[in-house]
């Protein structure tokens, strides 16, 4: 039983970044985006620690085990979401932030639309919104989790998790998540390529996997493993669905995801941003195809009846798929590699839980408490103190709902990335792009992507636990958020359009 | 299921062409362009300078 020391040094380890980062807050900016100062490789890991939770390792090899190289366009979508996210909004966000002193996405369209409060407002909400659905979904997953793979409590896993985490998050701010981020950014990329490395060895090899892989004929997408994609009208893997997906929601969701975007404005030198595209697409193809080829030599494995997946605690007669990674693991690689995995676990369920918490007591802090209700007028100290109460109730609250989690909450945490893609994506590719957007127009698109993206989601997925394939175009089906997606993006197009030519026609 | 007729050429790392070139050909190709744009894009900011 060597888990538990290895756990305890990691976690201490944690801690005590958390605590050296604390002396070096000063200010709002310090906490709220490292004073801008942040280096080449700390903010290169941040950004692939924030993007990959305990959610995306776990998940995407839970996919793979599913539904095989089907799902591969993951990898290149996922890492892409980070080249956007630095080509198409970094370099214009940055320079912002260095010539006006913007700290947040909210801050930008305060700015740019000289709106103290109403558009403020409405960004602030929803990403606190979806920051804190995404944390019930963080500890969900490490919960559930822990609990299959290490027969640890579900609840223990929950608590020991949410207190490190917000002992250097409160102690800390930015400086401690990217310190930290840094060190379980390593952790995870190492772990898992390690991982895949040697779980792929230890099963003959990629070529046989693969051969082995074409001959699985039961389960599901039995027949498809080995394809790019998969029939016309195949659930999850058809053409269009894989499209609408991996092609348009999840980069474009993603780049614009709050926990991943508002570190854009934390880089120190901007012509570093030339030089991130490829070193994040590379970071995040790796960490990604690892878990993704782990998850499909689990598929593999349990065909060949090395392993078999525990039963999902919540859904009846279902495998937790997401379990493949630790339970291949501890099947194929030797203990003492093995016991690092739970290590490799925790570092990607705390690189996004961190940043998440972080996010949302900025958006209760700054944005709406400092900039909305006290109308820029409250002092540092003030700020901080409340950012840092906000960090710890979310904490706590979202920790509580993961304890005994509604089946509305698995809904809300599904319906999340569609509501990213669809609220901020127009709102900040037309606003940072195209001059003659107005601010009633992206006020609207916002709140239409918003509020789109939840009907339609209801609509076609009957929830609480919808696939999110029951909506078809030409007999196809597609993933619903391109419908909130469309929708927002007419409306800020038609808005903007219509006072545009109001100005002209008083003008002239 | 063959979907392009690289397909019947045959198989490498055991995946079908197709899937091959979906799961490392086009990354790399992808990773290529954005280390060449990035190094034309820092020279281009160098001779500005």
């Amino acid at each position: 039983m060597i888990e538990l020391p290895l756990i305890i040094l990691y976690l201490v380890g944690m801690m005590a970044i958390g605590i050296y980062a604390s002396k070096k807050v000063r200010s709002i900016s310090d906490f709220v985006n490292a004073g801008g100062s942040l280096g080449f490789w700390v903010f290169s890991l941040l950004m692939v620690a924030s993007l990959v939770s305990g959610m995306t390792a776990l998940g995407v090899a839970g996919l793979g085990y599913v539904a095989g190289y089907t799902t591969w366009w993951e990898q290149i979508a996922v890492p892409l979401s980070l080249v956007l996210s630095i080509a198409v909004f970094g370099m214009k966000l940055n320079r912002l932030a260095k010539e006006n002193g913007i700290l947040t996405v909210q801050d930008y369209l305060a700015y740019r639309f000289n709106d103290t409060k109403g558009l403020r407002a409405i960004s602030a909400i929803f990403s606190a919104f979806v920051s804190a659905v995404y944390l019930v979904g963080q500890y969900v997953a490490i919960g559930i989790i822990f609990k299959a793979v290490l027969g640890w409590d579900y609840g223990l896993a929950i608590v020991v998790s949410l207190i490190v985490t917000l002992a250097y998050v409160v102690a800390g701010g930015l400086f401690a998540v990217s310190w930290t981020s840094f060190i379980q950014g390593l952790i995870v990329v190492g772990g898992l390529t390690v991982s895949a490395i040697l779980i792929v060895s230890g099963l003959g090899g990629l070529e046989k996997i693969n051969a082995t892989l074409a001959e699985i004929s039961e389960g599901p997408f039995a027949g498809f493993l080995n394809q790019p994609w998969g029939s016309w009208e195949a659930p999850l893997i058809s053409p269009m669905f894989l499209f609408t997906l991996f092609g348009l929601t999840v980069p474009l969701g993603l780049a614009v995801a709050p926990h991943i975007i508002n570190n854009v404005m934390s880089l120190k030198k901007i012509s570093h941003m030339k030089l991130l595209p490829p070193v994040l697409f590379g970071l995040g193809f790796l960490l990604l195809s690892s878990a993704k080829i782990i998850g499909i030599s689990g598929r593999v494995a349990e065909y060949l009846g090395i392993i078999s997946l525990p039963q999902h605690p919540v859904i009846p007669g279902s495998k937790l798929t997401d379990a493949v990674f630790p339970v291949l693991a501890k099947a194929v690689l030797p203990y003492e590699v093995y016991v690092f995995i739970v290590v490799v676990v925790l570092a990607a369920v705390m690189s996004t839980t961190d940043r998440l918490l972080l996010t949302f007591g900025v958006n209760v802090a700054y944005d709406i408490y400092h900039n909305i209700i006290a109308k820029g007028n409250s002092s540092a100290k003030k700020i901080n103190l409340i950012n840092r109460a906000s960090i710890v109730l979310i904490g706590i609250i979202t920790a509580y709902v993961a304890l005994s989690p509604p089946p509305l909450i698995a809904w809300l945490i599904w319906l999340a990335l569609g509501i990213m893609f669809s609220t901020w994506f127009p709102a900040l590719t037309l606003s940072l792009y195209w001059s003659k957007t107005t601010r009633n127009a992206v006020l609207w698109g916002m709140i239409v992507g918003f509020i789109s993206t939840i009907i339609v989601g209801y609509l076609v997925t009957e929830p609480p636990l919808g696939l999110g394939v029951s909506l078809n175009v030409a007999g196809a089906p597609i993933y619903f958020p391109i419908i909130g997606f469309l929708a927002s993006t007419v409306t800020i197009v038609f808005i903007s359009i219509v006072e545009n030519m109001g100005k002209e026609v008083s003008l002239s | 299921m063959n979907w392009f007729i690289l397909n019947s050429v045959g198989t490498i790392l055991g995946l079908p062409i197709s899937t091959f070139v979906m799961a490392f050909a086009l990354p790399s190709a992808i990773f290529a362009v954005l280390i060449v744009s990035a190094i034309v894009s820092r020279r281009r900011g160098d001779s500005r300078r």
